[in-house]
């Protein structure tokens, strides 16, 4: 090409040296080309530099100098209630560290050291600043204050390094539930422990806590704990129908801010770890296997006269009437000889197969780690079909026992208790069935009763028709139970026409006060909890309290079938709004 | 032999005029990049302080707080459940009225008569009376 562009050229320029003329021009062509070459070489080049190495190196080059953008990736996901509030978070703060190569007087920069941070101990600091390594932890998770304050000492040996450090904005209130991590950001302990991988991964988790809810269950509970001098208590709100927990609440309990400073003690969750005999709770259960399985009418009656002898027990009413009991009746009194009947009518291995079908006998499956095994008597014997009717000799974590409950009452489909929203939204309704629709329907029914005409009385809220059961179980001390040291607790459901929450409250060990009359009984102690927790979480959720009346209540069918009927007052007109003082 | 010079000078003057954009454009490039490093680590510094405010609202804004400031401060207390009702409508039209400095005194107030009100100027309260 260059040869015939030349040669081309060579003809036009005329009155010139031909030959020498094309050799200049072929040179000079030569030269050129190879000038081009070298250009086009170097702008290759630097496309190759600017454009393409540069956007893959970039990040590579920039991540030295903005270490804070790349450790933000990594950063562990917050937590967030059910309504987006936050409860758990992972911030930056400086830690302080000391070169003690570098340290020219160390009990001078002790004794400034010490103005700054209070809590630095005085042997312990002083062998970190004369140590032969040149590095030492001084203080990890400092505030900005206090770097400030360090900064102006114009110390060179100390230096500062960011660390992650996890805050619970709520401090006490989730403790349990939410759970902790260690230093490292190992989650050790609840939803921080139970949903770890996918916090450390960057994601964030929702509860299906409600900060408000737990925060008034746990209002609540302490002030039955307070009022009874009670040792410790369980509270706890859960959705009848998609199993989600509201409110999971164990005292005493400890602000995980301050992990280190709690004791064994404030760190056992008593809602999902521990395992109590629940008592009488356990008869919803047994007649609701009485009215599955077996033909039962409601004026069936079971001889309550007296005390029923089976090998060495012997059971006892505590609200004995001595007389023959109807169905209702047996639930409302919570009488512990008529529902060993029942469970004799139902039959051992039924009996034993409908509480597992209710989950009540297996370890459960749940989004935290902590779980309780349920303590369940092995032999079962024929003795134990009766006692395990009025739930003695068998023991259950509180959560395990609202679950059941709420699959009893929410038209018996199996519930399954849930602490993290899932991806749907709550949508996760059960399709396992465990009771008929009839039977569910029949057993709101009797806890309803409970609460207007029996033991349940004080848990009862105008306008929400709230049902449920009281247990007062007597606590096993070195195998035998102590008649002195009882776990009184009271699970409800409401409003029992349709429910769509469960409530309970276990409060162990109270004390009778003057209030009470001296009673330490679940009427007493844990109904009341549930009355205001009730009442509480109405205004908070917005249910209004005029969708049900006394007129139609659902009990009201039942009451044939009561003998001994008490009339309830009206009570008189109510203001709208009300006012302290 | 003038033409070839004179394009040989333009071509010399255009590589070094090149030149010199190619440098002048790296080094406002260069500045581009610091630039940009420096917004980003203003905004990751933006975004812990983010962090650590929404922390602390988080904490401001926690019930017990809220009802410690609550009782403190305001002179209402929880609703109670008979005041949650489906149907507006049946509450009565006119507001109740507003019992005298002396009855103000003395613990009980009437239903509906909120601390606002007494904000409001007498004359517009008037009618409704």
């Amino acid at each position: 090409m260059i040869f015939k562009h030349a040669r081309h050229r060579a003809i036009l320029i005329e009155g010139e040296r031909r030959s020498a003329a094309s050799m200049a021009q072929s040179r000079l062509s030569f030269l050129a080309a190879f000038f081009i070459l070298c250009y086009f070489m170097v702008g290759v080049r630097l496309v190759d530099l600017t454009i393409v190495q540069k956007t893959s190196s970039f990040s590579e080059s920039q991540s030295s100098d903005l270490s804070a953008v790349k450790v933000i990736a990594a950063r562990r996901g917050d937590v967030y209630d059910r309504n987006g509030f936050l409860v758990a978070t992972t911030l930056k703060t400086p830690s302080l560290f000391v070169d003690p190569a570098l340290v020219l007087n160390s009990e001078e920069l002790l004794k400034k050291l010490q103005a700054i941070f209070p809590s630095l101990g005085h042997a312990k600091t002083l062998r970190t600043l004369n140590a032969k390594n040149r590095f030492g932890w001084l203080k990890r998770g400092i505030t900005p204050e206090q770097q400030q304050a360090v900064l102006d000492l114009g110390q060179p040996s100390l230096g500062f390094q960011d660390e992650h450090r996890r805050v619970y904005p709520q401090g006490d209130l989730f403790s349990h539930m939410l759970g902790y991590t260690d230093r490292d950001g190992l989650g050790l302990a609840g939803i921080e422990r139970g949903y770890d991988d996918v916090l450390a991964s960057g994601k964030d988790v929702n509860l299906t806590l409600d900060l408000r809810v737990q925060h008034l269950v746990r209002r609540e509970l302490k002030t039955a704990m307070r009022d009874f001098d009670a040792k410790a208590g369980v509270g706890m709100v859960m959705d009848a129908k998609t199993g989600e927990v509201l409110a999971g609440v164990s005292l005493p309990d400890f602000d995980v801010n301050l992990v280190k400073e709690a004791k064994d003690n404030q760190k056992f969750n008593r809602l999902t770890l521990g395992v109590y005999e629940l008592g009488s709770m356990f008869k919803i259960f047994s007649t609701a296997a009485l009215l599955e399985l077996q033909n039962v009418d409601m004026d069936d009656t079971f001889d309550a006269r007296k005390p029923l002898k089976i090998g060495r027990y012997t059971i006892n009413d505590y609200h004995a009437k001595k007389r023959e009991l109807t169905v209702p009746e047996v639930f409302m009194y919570s009488s512990n000889i008529g529902s060993a009947l029942m469970g004799k009518m139902v039959g051992g291995e039924a009996l034993k197969d409908f509480y597992a079908d209710l989950g009540l006998l297996d370890p459960m499956n749940i989004d935290v780690k902590e779980v309780g095994r349920p303590l369940v008597p092995n032999p079962w014997r024929k003795s134990t079909t009766l006692t395990a009717s009025y739930g003695h000799g068998l023991a259950t974590t509180p959560l395990q026992m609202s679950a059941a409950v709420a699959t009893v009452v929410n038209g018996g489909m199996a519930v399954q208790p849930t602490f993290v929203r899932k991806e749907n939204h709550g949508m996760i309704k059960s399709d396992v069935r465990i009771i008929s629709e009839q039977t569910s329907e029949r057993m709101r029914k009797l806890l309803r009763l409970v609460v207007t005409q029996g033991t349940g009385k004080n848990a009862d809220v105008e306008g929400y028709a709230i049902g449920g059961k009281t247990g007062t179980a007597e606590k096993s001390v070195n195998g035998r139970y102590d008649r002195k040291k009882l776990i009184s607790s009271f699970v409800g459901a409401f409003p029992m026409n349709d429910p769509r929450y469960v409530v309970m409250v276990m409060v162990d060990e109270p004390k009778g006060n003057k209030k009470s009359y001296g009673y330490a009984t679940a009427g007493w102690v844990a109904a009341p909890a549930v009355k205001r927790i009730v009442s509480s979480m109405a205004s908070v959720l917005g249910m209004p309290a005029d969708q049900y009346s006394v007129e139609d209540d659902i009990s009201n069918d039942l009451l044939p079938y009561v003998h001994e009927l008490k009339h309830k007052k009206k009570k008189g007109g109510k203001s709208l709004v009300s006012y302290k003082r | 032999m003038k033409v070839f010079i004179l394009k040989y000078v333009v071509v010399f003057i255009l590589v070094i005029l090149s030149g010199a954009m190619l440098m002048d454009v790296s080094h406002r490039v260069q500045r581009a990049e610091r630039q940009i490093a420096r917004t980003d680590r203003a905004i990751a510094q933006e975004q812990e302080n983010i962090r650590v405010l929404k922390a602390e609202w988080a904490y401001l804004n926690s019930p017990d707080r809220l009802e410690r400031l609550a009782v403190e401060g305001l002179d209402l207390s929880a609703p109670q459940t008979s005041a949650l009702i489906s149907n507006p409508d049946i509450l009565p039209d006119t507001l109740p009225r507003i019992p005298s400095p002396k009855a103000q005194s003395q613990p009980t107030l009437s239903p509906l008569y909120i601390e606002t009100s007494t904000s409001q100027s007498p004359s517009t309260n008037g009618g409704a009376r």
